[in-house]
């Protein structure tokens, strides 16, 4: 029985240490968000160029660091996905860039070759009237494979409640 | 002795000369379909020159630099080449149009050729990877260009129909992956010289129903066949008995008489 429970407690110890990098970061302001530039999946094999994890949240005025773990990728905001007032970025090919946001808002970006084939990504920075620019950038048009995966970001980032005007 | 001799070189070296001239005058395409329930994928591959020549594209639509593929334009993104690539090629779902819009092209050596036999394979393929930062450049007669296509239509219950805008140069095999689920599907269709490249992948189930009839088909010709042999002397004794009784001779027994 005890060696019953130790082995349960040391399974949900591995899932969750196993799954805390697949859930967005929650990080707070004074703390640097990290999002991987990567060719293939760290979990699932079957994906290649992503983003990990593809939806971030940060708090306002927090920097994220776009990591170039694997070659050939870039970071860079995907025109009408950001708010009005922030700025856009286009970070250099297998180089880090680190960004902040001050303002929140919903921020689509992607990698620029590999965009197409569905390396794309969500950053929700949270604050007052972070959804304004939501509608916009969910009517953007996305190519290829991107579509695809806009849709599964969308609808994943609001089972997370990301979406609702005061998630945490 | 010296007739033997004859043969052994006719068949150790002029045969596969002649098969290899014409395995080399033969072009080949190969081709993936990736059916979803939401979605549709499509992936091409073949010879640089045969790809350009076979969707009827002008080679300038490759960035080159001093006669090489200059992979330095490929960092924006290569949908467009493969927009290029489909313009004058129709793809059709039940005769509506497919939606297929290019997701990535991208061109690697010839001499190391990928492996494609997935979707999955085919998606690595056309990823913009490490031929960005490599030195390494070649012209485009060596490059085996990979391409794919994505459509938010469904066509897991479609026929597919492809009719790309020339006709085939020298003999062209195009291999056909039909992915869906469950599994896979795989036929090679064969265009002569001159022949119009005009094919239709038909929807799941259905191919395999069209050849439940050619299956039965093979076991009855086969069954016959067998049956035939077994039974041959026994028929043969019948038709001497036969010729004998009206000719009014007697029946001369056969040496494997029933």
């Amino acid at each position: 029985m005890t060696q019953n429970t130790d082995r349960r407690k040391f399974l949900v110890a591995t899932a969750a240490v196993t799954l805390l990098p697949a859930l967005p970061s929650f990080a707070q302001s004074d703390e640097q968000a990290v999002v991987e530039m990567l060719t293939k999946h760290p979990t699932d094999s079957k994906l290649r160029n992503v983003f990990f994890p593809r939806i971030t949240s940060v708090q306002a005025g927090q920097t994220v660091l776009f990591k170039a773990t694997d070659r050939s990728h870039n970071s860079a905001s995907i025109d009408g996905m950001i708010p009005d007032a922030a700025e856009e970025w286009d970070g250099r090919i297998n180089e880090d860039v680190e960004v902040t946001f001050d303002v929140p808002g919903v921020y689509g970006y992607k990698c620029t070759p590999h965009a197409a084939t569905g390396m794309v990504a969500l950053i929700v920075v949270e604050g007052e009237g972070k959804l304004d620019n939501l509608e916009a950038a969910q009517g953007v048009r996305q190519r290829g494979r991107a579509k695809k995966v806009f849709e599964e970001i969308w609808e994943e980032a609001a089972e997370l409640g990301l979406l609702e005007a005061t998630s945490t | 002795m010296r007739k033997h001799g004859v043969f052994s070189w006719i068949i150790g070296v002029l045969l596969p000369l002649m098969f290899g001239v014409v395995a080399a005058r033969a072009d080949s395409l190969t081709i993936i379909l990736d059916r979803s329930t939401n979605s549709s994928e499509l992936y091409v591959a073949g010879p640089a020159e045969t790809l350009l020549a076979l969707f009827d594209v002008d080679r300038a639509v490759i960035p080159m630099q001093d006669g090489v593929v200059d992979y330095s334009a490929f960092a924006l993104g290569t949908w467009g080449i493969g927009d290029a690539l489909l313009q004058n090629t129709r793809v059709t779902f039940d005769n509506a149009p497919s939606g297929f819009e290019a997701m990535s092209f991208m061109l690697h050596p010839s001499e190391d050729a990928l492996p494609l036999q997935t979707p999955f394979d085919a998606n690595m393929a056309i990823g913009i990877c490490s031929a960005l930062s490599s030195p390494e450049r070649y012209a485009l007669e060596e490059m085996t260009g990979y391409v794919g296509y994505f459509s938010d239509q469904t066509s897991s219950a479609s026929t597919i129909e492809v009719v790309l805008p020339s006709v085939s140069r020298t003999s062209l095999n195009i291999s056909v992956v039909d992915y869906m689920q469950g599994g896979a599907l795989t036929f090679v269709r064969r265009f002569e010289p001159g022949e119009p490249i005009r094919f239709v992948i038909p929807p799941p189930g259905n191919s395999f129903r069209l050849n439940i009839p050619l299956v039965l088909l093979a076991l009855v010709s086969v069954f016959a066949a067998a049956w035939k042999i077994n039974h041959r002397s026994f028929v043969e004794h019948c038709l001497r008995q036969l010729f004998a009784k009206h000719h009014g001779r007697k029946a001369q027994p056969t040496s494997c008489s029933e």
